[in-house]
């Protein structure tokens, strides 16, 4: 990972003809879900991109007719023969090209994964790189091109409350792995049908998912009757970390004997870094489990920067940009330059061995 | 043809210009001399800037001509959709991506397959030949019955006429491939950034030109199969090949434009014209690698560029619909 160069004075004309980057809002629906799905079709600003399947189910096959969505199919390879954290899916690069490259470019893509299982109902299934939300959010953003013509705005991962309730009740397992990997980096998870739920069926749902998600907003409204304006435009990987948003909070219920299989790890330092020495940390923190680290954001005050530089990034891939930049912050956000941020969301992290070498990094005076 | 000194004097003149009613996603040239121009929501110029079709398929991924009358276009849903055939309904081939022609014969690669048809106006039972290389992303003609299929698990040589492939090599997702069957020569990219330059005769034992953190996707080669060139973010690399197939020397890297490079595509007269993300068209000779010999300008980013079998006229399309065609005239040394 390397820092980002501070931008040459470029000509004004030059600013003008540069396409700006179409936002990209993942969501994973559950099981046969299709109301969300329906809610984003209804907006005209959003171009679908999702399985012929999921289209037919959710009968909006005439989309493509009017040009307002993109068919995909799973095509997975690894762009090192063999190594999972250099999965990417490969459709999704045409897609996305056929989506973008249009006289009048769509304002959203909207990029729907399929869930083959729901709630880990077949663990046969589970290794599927083709249902793999992480595998998506990582070929977003370790493809030049979809670098190019797009940014990744966030992921939304649906839960059905009925079922994750009755799962907890009976103490069976809750999810799919891929389904916790999702959670645990989803920026809004959205949990239908809480509103038939018991008071403490509600709570505790969303204790279970605030286990596994310690960065997102977790919405127990429907937003089928709501609209799903609160689920894009939110710019979640490209500005500083927002950790801690509803800690979980102890309880003596039977789901605290789970340990989360995922964890979330929150680093904070004081004063500004030496930007060598952080580079070589992030890239040790990188190499150390590609396949683990699952989601990556940082705000880190080095030396050479005037502003924080937001690190974002899944699995092998990282990249930067100036928190400075204006697609690196949200419009209502303040400008603040406060600590250095580091939030790492993976399998089997030590902790202790991170805080540890993140402390450990020399500062500059 | 080789190029000779004339190619510094080299001029090029906007024939006409017109604009399509979306994106140019393809273009092509009939032997004759006829252009295709498919737009992104599927309509398509034929020949004329007047002569316009309706939308052909809402998603088009790829077109050719057939001979001079018919062409097909390639849609991932509908299948392959002729015009000039007097056929009403598409010929279903789910997940079909590529289409290409060549002596009578049409070759539509798909999800593992590829679907070998006949004369498409009396033909539409084709003969599928299992690749076991993933979905397509490439396909070319190198030569008699011989095709070449690139997709996800590597790169498939197949034989049309006994309907077998005859070489399949594992590679990690091709993404371009130009073959050049007269020097028995292709290249092809794959996603970890790394060229393959294969002989066809002995597709085993291939070099690799590295030193790319990401894929190539604009990939050229000189019609003698001596010069490869790449095109990655602003740069072009030249890399000369040898005649036994390796490396000769260093390659030439040049900063050729001020944005990403977005097509590139070499002409049979040995000129190489590369476009990028704000419009520009350079055309470049390999006598002089350093400075582009003559340049284009479109309002918006270029999505296609073709060069016609004469390697007199090129087509440029950008992402506006804008279209043009120009002559490209090397000068004549007094």
């Amino acid at each position: 990972m390397k820092y980002p160069r501070t931008p040459p004075d470029e000509p004004e004309t030059e600013r003008i003809t540069r396409r700006p980057r179409v936002p990209v809002t993942v969501l994973a629906p559950d099981y046969q879900q299709t109301d969300l799905l329906h809610r984003f079709a209804a907006d005209g600003d959003n171009f679908v991109i999702a399985s012929d399947e999921t289209l037919a189910s959710a009968g909006l096959l005439g989309l493509i007719r009017v040009g307002r969505a993109a068919v995909i199919a799973p095509d997975v390879t690894s762009r090192t023969p063999g190594c999972e954290c250099c999965q990417v899916r490969v459709d999704l690069v045409d897609a996305i090209r056929h989506a973008v490259l249009r006289r009048s470019a769509p304002r959203r893509l909207i990029m729907v994964v399929d869930r083959a299982t729901a709630n880990g109902r077949d663990r046969a299934c589970d290794d599927d790189p083709a249902s793999d939300v992480v595998t998506c959010i990582h070929t977003i953003q370790a493809d030049s091109e979809i670098e190019r013509l797009t940014r990744l705005d966030g992921l939304a991962v649906e839960v059905d409350a009925r079922s994750a309730s009755t799962r907890l009740a009976c103490e069976l397992r809750l999810w799919s792995e891929q389904t916790e990997a999702a959670l645990a980096i989803a920026d809004r998870i959205v949990v239908t049908g809480a509103r038939q739920l018991t008071t403490s069926a509600r709570t505790a749902v969303t204790h279970e998912l605030r286990m596994v998600n310690r960065i997102g907003r977790i919405s127990l409204d429907n937003p089928t009757e709501t609209g799903v304006d609160d689920l894009v435009d939110l710019d979640a990987w490209h500005r500083a970390p927002q950790c801690g948003v509803g800690s979980p909070r102890a309880s003596s219920s039977r789901s605290e004997r789970r340990t989360p299989a995922i964890d979330t790890v929150v680093l904070t330092r004081h004063g500004l870094l030496d930007p060598d020495a952080t580079d070589a940390w992030l890239d040790r923190v990188v190499a150390a489990a590609p396949a683990r680290l699952l989601r990556f954001q940082a705000a880190l005050r080095v030396s050479t920067h005037e502003h924080r530089v937001c690190v974002r990034g899944s699995r092998s891939v990282m990249r930067s940009q100036s928190e400075r930049d204006p697609a690196a912050m949200s419009p209502l956000e303040p400008r603040t330059d406060g600590d250095s941020v580091v939030v790492l969301i993976g399998r089997e992290l030590d902790r202790h061995s991170l805080s540890e070498r993140f402390a450990s990094i020399e500062a500059t005076l | 043809m080789t190029p000779s000194v004339d190619h510094l004097l080299t001029t090029a003149t906007i024939d006409w210009t017109t604009v399509l009613p979306d994106a140019v996603r393809l273009l092509d040239w009939s032997p004759q001399g006829r252009l295709l121009a498919l737009a992104a929501d599927g309509s398509a110029l034929v020949e004329h800037p007047d002569r316009v079709t309706a939308p052909m398929t809402p998603d088009p991924c790829d077109a050719v001509w057939l001979g001079e009358r018919a062409l097909a276009v390639v849609d991932p849903l509908d299948g392959l959709v002729t015009a000039g055939f007097h056929r009403v309904r598409p010929l279903p081939f789910r997940g079909a991506r590529r289409v290409e022609t060549h002596g009578g014969r049409t070759v539509v690669a798909g999800d593992g397959r590829l679907a070998v048809f006949g004369h498409l106006g009396i033909d539409d039972t084709p003969e599928v030949i299992w690749t076991g290389i993933g979905v397509s992303h490439a396909c070319a003609h190198v030569g008699g019955t011989m095709w070449v299929i690139g997709g996800t698990g590597g790169l498939a040589l197949v034989d049309v006429a006994l309907g077998c492939v005859d070489t399949r090599l594992k590679l990690p997702g091709i993404v371009a491939l130009v073959p050049r069957g007269a020097a028995g020569r292709l290249v092809a990219s794959d996603l970890a950034g790394v060229i393959h330059v294969l002989e066809l005769r002995d597709l085993d034992n291939g070099t690799e030109l590295t030193g790319y953190c990401d894929p190539v996707r604009h990939l050229s080669m000189s019609p003698d199969g001596r010069t490869v060139v790449a095109g990655a973010d602003d740069e072009l690399t030249l890399w000369t090949i040898s005649e036994d197939g390796t490396v000769a020397g260093e390659p030439t890297c040049v900063v050729a434009h001020n944005a990403t490079i977005t097509a590139l595509e070499s002409s049979e007269r040995g000129f190489l014209a590369s476009g990028d993300e704000h419009g520009v068209v350079h055309i470049w000779s390999p006598l002089l690698t350093e400075y582009p010999v003559a340049t284009l300008q479109l309002g918006t980013e270029i999505t296609a560029i073709a060069w016609d079998s004469s390697g007199d006229r090129l087509a440029c399309g950008a992402v506006s619909g804008e279209l043009l065609v120009a002559d490209i005239m090397a000068g004549a040394l007094a």
